[in-house]
């Protein structure tokens, strides 16, 4: 499902959550956790298909945004597109690949391996896109691109998939 | 072979189907309908990818990593944000002299402030903006000047620098200050021939004050005049020749009076007084 449209009052609410947040609060952590933690789990298993990877790769999306979260400077979209854009880089740094010479027993898997082959900014907007259902300009602000940039890598992204699975499909 | 879309028609495409669309109809009759066909399809398979939940003991897991970090995080920003432990400050020992001390600087800081100002005030020329404090301050010291002698010679003092005053305004063509200078001038001298005159012992300081009574009030005010006619104030200069054929009359009896002149024919001339009966030598 995609994410409901940030109206001004949730807007300020956020920004209220946090500056809270950025003095390590725990209420506004707790808050943080349970709001989004879910939508990123998701997104990553759809990419993954593997609840351990899953769950590893989301907890230490959450750890590092604790990290960085003193230099967060709230994005029109929001804390969402950044902590789906932390999960997606997570996910590159943790060197998932599907499993070599197994044989996709499903297409799910199969698409999986293709979208795993592709660049990491593809794979990054071509999840928060159609994983997580966000518009182009939560994307862009997400990721820190314009909105035609992010177009753009969302089209040559699904060029390059429909060449990877035209290609699986004659092997 | 496909003919290639672009990211508008790509994007154009997508939200035609979401908004219900037929595969075919969001795509339209562009020639690079075929291979938006097959992106938006390849997007539609990407969103059917099955997306599950997290286990419960996956998710609280998760949660408990997350919510330690957070408390580690939390004591390390408190440590950071604390204020620095300042030792309180103890007051300065009061020494026993300090008030005095502090008096005495108060003083000469007065004293010295006090004193320029004087002197700048003193220095003042009728159009300068002291030049009120000047005149209130040599007013000031005429009334507490109770000998009359003393008080003439102060007068005779005064009229001589309200001439000055009256030859540098009109040399600047400010004719009005040269008329109260000037008008200053013969009022100072008349009240010192005044007083004077009202005095029966003609001692020795009398005689000085006397002398430069008289010597002052020989000066003719021809530089006054030239200067209001270099600055054709003939407005003021009539004024100034008014004042002067005023006082020629005064000052004739005035020389009577103190003895400096021919006897008075009728006694009741003299300026304040009858001139004394035997001139002074």
């Amino acid at each position: 499902m995609p994410p409901a449209p940030i109206t001004p009052q949730a807007a300020a609410d956020e920004r209220e959550l946090v500056i809270r947040a950025q003095r390590y609060e725990p209420e506004a952590l707790e808050e943080i956790y349970d709001t989004y933690f879910d939508a990123v789990y998701r997104a990553i298993f759809a990419r993954v298909g593997d609840h351990t990877v899953a769950e590893a790769v989301t907890g230490q999306a959450f750890l590092t945004a604790l990290e960085i979260l003193p230099k967060y400077h709230r994005r029109p979209g929001g804390l969402h597109p950044w902590l789906q854009y932390l999960a997606a880089r997570e996910l590159r740094a943790h060197g998932w690949r599907p499993t070599p010479g197994r044989h996709p027993v499903h297409e799910a898997d199969e698409l999986r391996g293709a979208l795993a082959e592709l660049t990491p900014d593809q794979q990054e907007v071509l999840t928060m896109r159609f994983l997580v259902g966000m518009p182009v300009e939560a994307v862009a602000a997400g990721t820190g691109r314009r909105r035609g940039q992010v177009r753009a890598l969302q089209h040559r992204a699904l060029q390059a998939l429909l060449r990877l699975m035209a290609a699986r499909d004659a092997a | 072979m496909l003919v290639e879309s672009t990211p508008k028609q790509l994007e154009e495409a997508l939200s035609r189907r979401r908004q219900g669309a037929s595969l075919a109809g969001a795509t339209g009759l562009t020639p690079a309908a075929g291979e938006l066909e097959h992106l938006v399809a390849l997007a539609e398979r990407i969103e059917r990818l099955p997306a599950e939940l997290a286990p419960p003991g996956a998710r609280e897991r998760a949660r408990s990593r997350f919510l330690a970090a957070g408390d580690r995080h939390r004591a390390s920003w408190v440590h950071q944000h604390r204020l620095p432990h300042r030792a309180a400050r103890h007051p300065a020992p009061h020494h026993p002299l300090r008030n005095l001390f502090l008096l005495g600087t108060a003083l000469v800081i007065a004293l010295v402030a006090g004193s320029g100002l004087a002197l700048a005030a003193g220095l003042s020329e009728p159009d300068s903006q002291l030049y009120p404090a000047k005149t209130f301050g040599q007013r000031v010291v005429l009334a507490l000047t109770t000998d009359p002698v003393t008080k003439a010679g102060t007068e005779v003092d005064l009229a001589n620098q309200r001439f000055q005053d009256a030859e540098g305004m009109a040399a600047k063509g400010k004719g009005g200050l040269t008329v109260s200078s000037l008008s200053a001038y013969y009022a100072y001298l008349r009240d010192a021939g005044a007083k004077l005159s009202g005095r029966d012992v003609h001692d020795a300081r009398w005689k000085q004050v006397r002398d430069r009574l008289i010597a002052i009030k020989s000066q003719t005010p021809t530089e006054v005049e030239r200067g209001l006619t270099e600055h054709n104030d003939t407005v003021h200069l009539g004024e100034v020749r008014q004042l002067e054929k005023d006082f020629a009359a005064d000052s004739k009896r005035m020389d009577v009076a103190l003895g400096v002149g021919p006897p008075a024919k009728s006694p009741g001339n003299s300026v304040n007084s009858p001139p004394s009966p035997s001139p002074v030598p």
